[in-house]
């Protein structure tokens, strides 16, 4: 019995090596990817650099600078809907990237029809600061902390008084970092950037009433797909069907 | 020793079971395929990996594009087998049939051929039809895009504007990505493309697509002007052949079917056709002075405001130009004149309108007019020059207070005029390090993790919460911890009383038994030891609703006690383990009732 065991341990081991290491060599061709975009750039081959960009993205390797850059490359090639897409992905990674948020603000201008939206959820100060991974592990943390305090305030016989405010205060600080975390989980879930220019219309076919025009760059959240065509809503709450392939989500 | 050559023996095995013969092929996932979708092409390696992917020579009508390898490793039966494949995506460019030639692969030194493989590219099933039949006219994608480019005159002055349009016709394909057209200046200037009109024509018995890009073009200079072809560039969407059978079954419906389809993009450039012009030089005759390059067809005015100031008072004049013409080229009269203290103008060009203004301020009070401006310009329309005037102005200056004088700008030496800075804006640069790259399907694991972290974190939680609140209790309350400690206290009287069993002490079994299940019920009712006789205990059993059997059994124990203490052993070794699992049962079946 303990044998198998040990040729399981092996083979699981054995397993876990080779992963590791087809990822390292993965890692690496990603690695020459990116400076050979960066070159590209560089040269002013701005399609060469989306494309080895895009390269680094299909080998399932990502980093805000590359989303950074393939947003720069997209910009640079004047696909305005790609450029706010990528910068939209490299934001979610690396808020607090001042770079990325410049750039963004700068693409957003090129939307026709621009209307700046200003965020009014309760949370918009921490989604700014933090990634949605970031306050996942602030929420964890707050509530290890709530927890350890409270417990660890009625073993060493703290007075309840005390107990009662340290805790409540904890709980509160724990509610607001958690419900930001879900907030941002629900933001994140349909948020497309229209990567093309689209039309709108009714119902979803190519036959359908027009309902308005949606421009590159506009961003806007998916609520259906049905046969090739995406259900989506606009900040200022109009919604109609567009082609699917024109719409991408963050 | 022994598990040690196990493991040598199965990593042997699994060292010379990889050792197999190598084998190439390659695969085409259809090999009938919808003009305007994309097949996948595989070329598979067995037995290798860690392999450089083979470079395709280029396919007559086939676009290729490498999309990545896989490797798939195996072991069946202590057999390890390896796989590497290498996927490509073809995007055929005309119907017909076509053939993938043999394609060498470099596996480790040794080179293998890979047989050839035919695709049969045919006209897509929903191909809607053209107007008469024309779509089986057009068989590739170049015959399906157009680029068209003309101007409204083709004799013109230099400096006239131009309009210049260009159309690209698009008949059953999808396009994505547009560019703006892109063409090379010699001889002319080019003004921004507006946003193109979209909107539908029949040419040549075919319906089109087109996409209308619009601009105004000047020539610089008389003479010939060729402009070069307008480069427009964007990305073919592709429809990706599924894997599944196209005769039909379960994912064959429209909802599999849309599921399941994929797009692959194709860059594509579009060329239009060149064009000429000529263009005419301005005439020296009657050429002004003054004339500063204006041509086109152009209203001036101008005013000035106000009229009735102190010395040192600022003046505001403003010029207007509107009409047809280089605006940017135009350059609108600057004044200057004696007696005015003049500030640099601030031009405006906004498109098809220029504004000027300017920023005089009187010195002299004896002035009593602001002197005419002047616009010169060549009108296309009559092929001569033409001068507007503005002007003069009527102005009266009155002297200025006293004090006023140095409050006028520009005369306080300590005053700045302040201009306002303009910035130009343009994105940040690209970063020149990846950072840490992450596998991007890491993302829905840590989800996952992170959930699973929370609700292992709750219980913890609630478990530490419970244990404190149950300690607390056990302290603060002695008759729930009797109670707490009766079932245990109950378990080592057993325990004792199985000892005095297999020592045959009658007496003392009997002794410890009675003593502990009185101790027993003592605790568990919250009552003193010293008042819970057979009758109390009776009572409690009943109001727990026990079984009268247990009561019977329970009362017999504690005579048969009684009697062992006085009178010796009633009923032998039988008799004591019988009582023993009396006492064991009653006490589980009270514990269980008290829960």
């Amino acid at each position: 019995m303990k044998l198998w065991r040990m040729l399981l341990l092996f083979l699981v081991v054995m397993f876990m090596g080779l992963s590791v290491a087809r990822a390292d060599a993965g890692r690496a061709e990603a690695e020459k990817f990116f400076i050979n975009a960066v070159k590209a750039y560089h040269e002013a081959h701005y399609t060469d650099a989306v494309a080895l960009n895009e390269a680094i993205l299909a080998q399932g390797f990502s980093s805000p600078a590359v989303y950074y850059n393939l947003g720069n490359a997209a910009f640079k090639s004047r696909r305005i809907g790609k450029a706010i897409l990528n910068y939209l992905r490299a934001r979610s990674l690396a808020p607090r990237d001042s770079d990325i948020r410049a750039n963004l603000s700068f693409a957003r201008t090129m939307v026709e029809n621009y209307a700046p939206v200003r965020s009014v959820s309760a949370f918009a100060p921490l989604e700014r600061l933090f990634s949605g991974n970031e306050l996942q592990w602030l929420a964890l943390s707050l509530l290890a902390l709530t927890g350890i305090f409270f417990l660890g305030s009625l073993y060493a016989g703290f007075p309840q008084k005390r107990v009662v405010q340290g805790t409540v205060l904890l709980v509160l600080v724990t509610g607001y970092f958690s419900a930001a975390s879900f907030a941002h989980t629900l933001d994140q879930i349909g948020a497309s950037v229209c990567v093309g220019k689209a039309e709108a219309r009714f119902e979803p076919n190519a036959q359908a009433t027009l309902y308005f025009n949606v421009p590159e760059g506009t961003e806007v959240r998916i609520h259906r797909e049905k046969d090739g065509w995406a259900k989506i809503e606009r900040s200022d709450g109009k919604s109609g069907w567009i082609m699917s392939v024109l719409a991408e989500k963050i | 020793m022994r598990k040690s050559v196990m493991i040598m023996l199965f990593a042997l095995m699994l060292s010379t079971a990889q050792a197999t013969d190598i084998t190439v092929k390659a695969t085409v996932k259809s090999a009938r395929i919808a003009f305007g979708s994309v097949v996948s092409y595989t070329i598979t390696v067995n037995g290798a990996q860690d392999l450089q992917p083979p470079a395709l020579p280029p396919i007559d009508g086939l676009d290729v594009r490498y999309s990545g390898p896989a490797t798939h490793v195996a072991v069946i039966n202590g057999v390890y087998s390896v796989e590497q494949s290498f996927n490509y995506v073809l995007i055929p460019l005309k119907k017909g049939s076509l053939t993938i030639p043999p394609v060498e692969v470099d596996v480790k030194g040794q080179k293998f051929t890979t047989e050839a493989v035919a695709v049969d590219v045919v006209t897509a099933v929903d191909e809607t039809p053209s107007v008469n039949g024309g779509g089986d006219k057009v068989q590739d994608i170049e015959s399906r895009l157009k680029v068209l480019m003309a101007v409204s005159k083709a004799r013109v002055y230099a400096g006239e504007s131009v309009p210049l349009t260009i159309r690209l016709y698009v008949n059953q394909l999808s396009l994505q990505e547009l560019s703006f057209p892109e063409i090379t200046h010699d001889g002319f200037r080019l003004e921004s493309f507006s946003e193109p009109k979209q909107f539908q024509e029949a040419m040549d018995g075919i319906n089109w697509q087109v996409i209308e890009f619009s601009t105004l073009l000047y020539p610089t200079r008389a003479g010939g002007i060729k402009i070069s072809p307008a480069v427009l560039r964007g990305s073919l969407l592709f429809k990706a052949e599924s894997s599944k059978d196209t005769s039909g079954g379960l994912f064959d419906d429209g909802f599999f079917g849309n599921f399941f389809t994929s797009y692959q993009k194709r860059p594509v450039t579009m060329t239009s056709n060149a064009v000429t012009l000529d263009a005419l030089p301005l005439p020296e005759e009657g050429k002004p002075a003054d004339f500063s390059g204006a041509v086109g067809e152009f209203e001036f005015t101008a005013e000035a405001a106000p009229l009735k100031v102190k010395a040192g008072d600022p003046v505001t004049l403003r010029m207007q130009l509107t009409g047809v013409g280089s605006m940017k080229a135009v350059t609108l009269p600057v004044f200057k004149a004696d007696g005015f203290k003049v500030y640099d103008p601030q031009i405006k060009d906004e498109g098809a309108r220029k504004s000027l203004e300017q920023v005089l301020i009187p010195t002299d009070v004896k002035l009593s007019a602001i002197p005419p401006v002047k616009f010169t310009y060549f009108d296309v329309k009559s092929g001569a020059y033409r001068m507007i005037e503005r002007g003069p102005f009527p102005l009266q200056v009155a002297p200025a207070s006293k004090g006023d004088e140095f409050q006028a700008v520009g005369f306080s030496r300590s005053a700045e005029v302040s201009v306002p800075e303009t910035f130009g804006r343009d994105i940040v640069f690209i970063k020149d390090h990846p950072g840490r790259l992450e596998k991007r399907a890491d993302a829905p694991l840590w989800q996952m993790a992170f959930y699973v972290i929370l609700a292992l974190y709750l219980q913890a939680w609630g478990a530490f919460l419970v244990i404190y609140l149950r300690r607390r209790r056990l302290m603060n309350d002695p008759r729930f911890a009797r109670q707490a400690a009766a079932a245990r206290e109950a378990r080592a009287v057993f325990k004792a009383a199985r000892e005095h069993l297999a020592d045959g002490n009658t007496k003392g079994f009997y002794e410890v038994l009675e003593n502990g299940l009185r101790d027993y019920f003592s605790s568990r009712c919250g009552l003193p030891s010293g008042n819970l006789d057979i009758l109390s205990v009776e009572e409690v059993l009943r109001a727990a609703q026990l079984d009268e059997k247990y009561i019977l059994r329970l009362k017999d124990i504690y005579k048969v006690a009684e009697h062992a203490r006085f009178a010796g052993m009633p009923g032998g070794v039988e008799g004591m383990q019988s009582h023993l699992a009396d006492a064991e049962d009653i006490v589980r079946l009270v514990e269980r009732r008290s829960r």
